[in-house]
């Protein structure tokens, strides 16, 4: 790095106000949504998220006090190892729900697919960042979708189709950033989305149902379409004050699948109502916005590229998910930034947060 | 820019699920809310029982019964074919008509529905044992109202039917329900508050996977209270026998306090019909029939009295004073008004009769002269005296008041003036006159009584408290007036020339009189009214048969067999 540039040295402690509020209110939604099965068997879950918190913390802020542009340097051997942990799942990873998406050392195991959307940021942003203006010719979109396509198959083929599908507007967004032409881009959305229906094929059969679903609920009500239909019902049934935290019929009788991970969403919406999905999803815009304003004011392109690609991933993640226990959108198993039950996922973000700090922290003097 | 573009749509994406959310909770609460609740509450239902309905020695008359309906679960049937043909042929009917009960009365996926309803015991106990075999069908078993004594007490004691739309709105806040039987006539309809059962229940908390997770709350099902009538089921049942094939009613009442110990009208209809599935065409013919059986003609029938009329006159006469009982008049067999002739029945005559004559031979003539003498307003007043025009008050409601008319009456109504004619005709029961079997029962129980007027009931106690029974009313009546009517209604049975003969009954004493009404198109009605025994009375009857021709024969063999039953096999006469 040049020396004759300062940085700013600042910190946004509101981001980080907002994150804890968001986690804080995490922990007792996910406590509500386990209770029963805290009471039959002593399994404390909001706990064990509060430890991956911790975790997630002191991640974030190794990486803090290490700089984002050092591990750029590495972007692309970070990656490498990632993607190589990503086969590795497939032949040796745990089998969970019917799909392979962990890799256990000891008795900590982990979900490689969660850091490769970070691994992926930072070896994109490199490319980009060594690439500057080359990005407006076409041959240079070649490589970034070579490094999407590889992980989104691999975590496809775990199967895993809601993270995988994270990838594409990640990708996007930063080749939109990072000024590649809209033309091209708009070429390849255009064909991206002519193509979307052979993809019908590669489908499981359960992902096929989920989509069917989606359109019409009550075409399977007990079978795929179930969990949207309670998903509706938990949320509805919440009205503007909520049933009140550990009283939410839905989710304490079980007729809500799901209700700690992909659907907490719908806990909060069940027994915190509509006031109370109303806050988190406010807060989520301001991190959010927050998070654009970092990547906005941030003029090194490769701290700029890596903010909007973090930004996309909790935007990505806060919206396909809510807008699918909501019934908005289709059901792809995805899990609520800082709120869903999921070690590897928290600590992904919590270290995204460290790294949008030092994004602001490194900020050029101009 | 680029970067305007990227934040529009985060924009537009929060917003647009803000939206989703608002529309879930706020717009759509109401809907949500309910299937939240049906979710994982469930109701099972515990119908409470009706009261029994027992007789005046504890004789259960209508009781509830155990029977099996034979129901299908269509989603459940697993070979539809072999299915619907075994159960078409246990239960003796078409495949093709369980295919249409199927598809008329499917309203919800694994609702059960009826295909048969009360089955035969044994064939509800072999299907029960085949169901291995026919997976979907069910054999439920069900409490049913049970009217013992069918035809029999029907007018009495009423039916059943399902509660309708506007009085279930109605009656929603005192503990009734859509599947809700009420009382439609008689007993059932008048004392419907106490007989019906309170229904319970147990309201249960259940998680996804049905199991129950708690109970939330159970209320205990109660039977409604139990009625015991003044009826005495036996004397009932042998009365409604009595008159079955004819159009016709009978009354018998204890004089002393008013209680109905028979009440019997023909034809009759069964109330049983009304709670049986698949017996409507049989209800609607009920309703439909020009022989009106659903009609009670025991309190509804209003018809002239004819010659029983005639003690209502002995009595005004000698209240009045306007005769004694050795009052006598000539009968020629034939009276003259101007130039109108009146026949007495015995168209050779009577000869001279005294009042107590007159009563025994019922001589239209004797009681021409009389009438005359009283004018109509005297006879009107003393007809209402003995309770005619007006309902008697008798505990089942909906009853007739009949029609006592005088010369104010009808210049109100049709606007005319009396005329003579008519004075002759009310003399003897005839003409505008109406009144109701039941009436007449009283003004047998007043002469009986020598006055004490006792109020009609049926209802002896509801649950163990005896229901109250207001004082008897009291006509001023002398003891000479009733002692000379009560030997000559005694003579009418008793002596050789008497027209009741024929209701002698071998031991006991009876004071009685025939009537036969002229009616239109037909025989005239046949009345025979009286009390026995003559001397202590404990029954006041009327029997009463529509064009039954003479009253001293068709109503006066009735009321005979009928009070020598009574007699040789209740213990109402001892």
């Amino acid at each position: 790095m040049k020396y004759n540039v300062k940085s700013k040295g600042e910190f946004d402690y509101g981001l980080v106000l907002i994150v804890a509020v968001i986690v804080l209110m995490g922990l007792f939604v996910i406590y509500s949504a386990s209770y029963q099965k805290y009471v039959l068997s002593g399994t404390n879950l909001s706990l064990r998220q509060l430890q991956s918190a911790v975790i997630g913390i002191l991640v974030a802020f190794a990486l803090f006090r290490t700089g984002y542009q050092r591990i750029i340097d590495f972007g692309y051997y970070i990656f490498g190892l990632n993607v190589l942990f990503l086969v590795l799942v497939l032949f040796a990873g745990d089998m969970r729900y019917g799909a392979r998406r962990w890799i256990e050392i000891g008795s900590f195991a982990f979900q490689p697919s969660e850091f490769a959307k970070i691994t992926f940021i930072f070896a994109l942003a490199k490319y980009l960042g060594d690439i500057k203006e080359g990005i407006e010719k076409p041959k240079a979109l070649i490589a970034p979708f070579a490094m999407a396509i590889v992980p989104i198959l691999l975590i496809f083929k775990e199967p895993d189709l809601g993270t995988a599908l994270v990838f594409v507007p990640v990708l996007f967004t930063m080749l939109l950033i990072a000024g590649a032409r809209l033309k091209y881009l708009m070429i390849l959305i255009g064909s991206g989305l002519a193509c979307a229906p052979f993809l019908w094929f590669f489908l499981k059969e359960y992902q096929r149902n989920r989509l069917m679903v989606f359109i019409n609920p009550n075409l399977d009500p007990l079978g795929a379409g179930y969990t949207i239909i309670q998903s509706k019902i938990a949320i509805g049934s919440g009205g503007i004050l909520g049933k009140g935290w550990l009283a939410g019929t839905q989710n304490q009788l079980n007729f809500l699948p799901e209700h700690h991970t992909d659907f907490i969403f719908s806990v909060v919406g069940e027994e915190w109502g509509f006031i109370g999905s109303a806050v988190l999803l406010f807060l989520f815009y301001r991190l959010v916005e927050k998070g654009l304003r970092i990547a906005e004011t941030t003029s090194d392109i490769y701290g700029k590229t890596l903010a909007y690609g973090i930004v996309t991933v909790f935007a990505m993640h806060i919206i396909v998910n809510i807008g699918m226990v909501c019934g908005l959108m289709p059901v792809v198993g995805i899990p609520l930034t800082f709120v869903s039950y999921g070690g590897s996922f928290l600590i992904m973000s919590i270290a995204c947060i460290g790294i949008l700090e030092n994004i602001k922290n490194k900020r050029k003097v101009f | 820019m680029r970067s305007r573009i990227y934040s529009t749509i985060i924009n537009i994406a929060f917003l647009v699920i803000l939206a989703g959310i608002f529309y879930l909770q706020v717009l759509r609460w109401p809907l949500y809310h309910t299937l939240a609740k049906n979710n994982h509450i469930r109701l099972i239902p515990f119908p409470g029982l009706r009261g029994t309905i027992y007789d005046r020695n504890g004789l259960a008359m209508v009781d509830n019964r155990l029977s099996f309906d034979v129901v299908i679960i269509p989603q459940e049937v697993e070979n539809t074919d072999k299915t619907y043909d075994r159960l078409a042929q246990a239960l003796g009917i078409s495949r093709a008509r369980i295919e249409s009960i199927i598809r008329k009365e499917s309203s919800a996926p694994f609702a059960p529905i009826t295909i048969s309803g009360d089955v035969d015991k044994d064939l509800a106990f072999s299907l029960e044992e085949q169901k291995q075999r026919l997976p979907g069908v069910l054999v439920l078993p069900r409490t049913i109202r049970w009217y013992i004594y069918g035809e029999r007490a029907s007018h009495v004691i009423g039916y059943l039917s399902l509660i309708n739309k506007k009085e279930l709105d109605d009656l929603e806040d005192y503990g009734y329900s859509v599947s809700d039987l009420v009382g439609r006539s008689g007993i059932e309809k008048a004392y419907d508050k106490y007989l019906k059962g309170e229904d319970g229940g147990m309201q249960l908390e259940v998680d996804a996977a049905g199991r129950l997770v708690r109970i939330l709350g159970s209320k205990n099902q109660k039977k409604g209270r139990d009625i015991t009538l003044t009826l005495d089921a036996k004397l009932q049942a042998y009365a409604a026998d009595c008159l079955e094939g004819q159009r016709a009613s009978a009354v018998f009442m204890d004089p002393r306090n008013g209680e109905i110990l028979a009440m019997a009208s023909s034809p009759s209809f069964d109330p049983n019909i009304f709670i049986e599935p698949g017996k409507n065409d049989v209800a609607v013919g009920y309703v439909k029939s020009s022989a009106r059986p659903m009609l009670n003609r025991a309190i509804n029938g209003q018809y002239p009295p004819g010659s029983i009329f005639k003690t209502v006159l002995a009595f005004a006469a000698l209240d009045t004073k306007k005769a004694t009982v050795h009052t006598t008049f000539v009968c020629p067999g034939r009276y003259y008004l101007g130039r109108a002739e009146f026949d007495c029945w015995k168209l050779e005559g009577h000869g001279p009769q005294d009042m107590r004559d007159a009563i025994t031979h019922s001589c239209n003539v004797y009681f021409y002269n009389l009438g005359r003498k009283l004018g109509p307003d005297v006879i009107s007043e003393y007809a209402q005296k003995v309770g005619l025009n007006k309902p008697t008050g008798i505990d089942i409601g909906g009853e007739s008041g009949g029609l006592i008319p005088n010369p104010a009456w009808k210049k109100a109504r049709r606007g005319q003036s009396w005329y003579e004619g008519e004075t002759v005709n009310f003399s003897i029961g005839q003409g505008d006159v109406l009144v109701t079997p039941l009436q007449m029962t009283e003004v047998a129980s007043i002469l009986a009584m020598g006055g004490a007027a006792p109020r009609p009931h049926i209802i002896k106690k509801i649950g163990e408290t005896t229901v109250n029974v207001p004082k008897p009313r009291m006509v001023p009546m002398s003891k000479d007036t009733a002692d000379t009517i009560k030997s000559a209604m005694v003579n009418a049975v008793s002596s050789d020339t008497g027209t009741g003969q024929r209701a002698r009954v071998e031991g006991l004493k009876i004071a009685a009189k025939t009537g036969t009404a002229e009616a239109p198109n037909g025989d005239p009605h046949a009345w025979f009214m009286g009390f026995a025994p003559a001397d202590d009375p404990k029954v006041a009857f009327v029997v009463m048969v529509e064009h039954g021709g003479h009253g001293g024969v068709a109503a006066a063999d009735i009321a005979g067999k009928i009070l020598k039953f009574a007699k040789d096999n209740t213990e109402l006469l001892k």
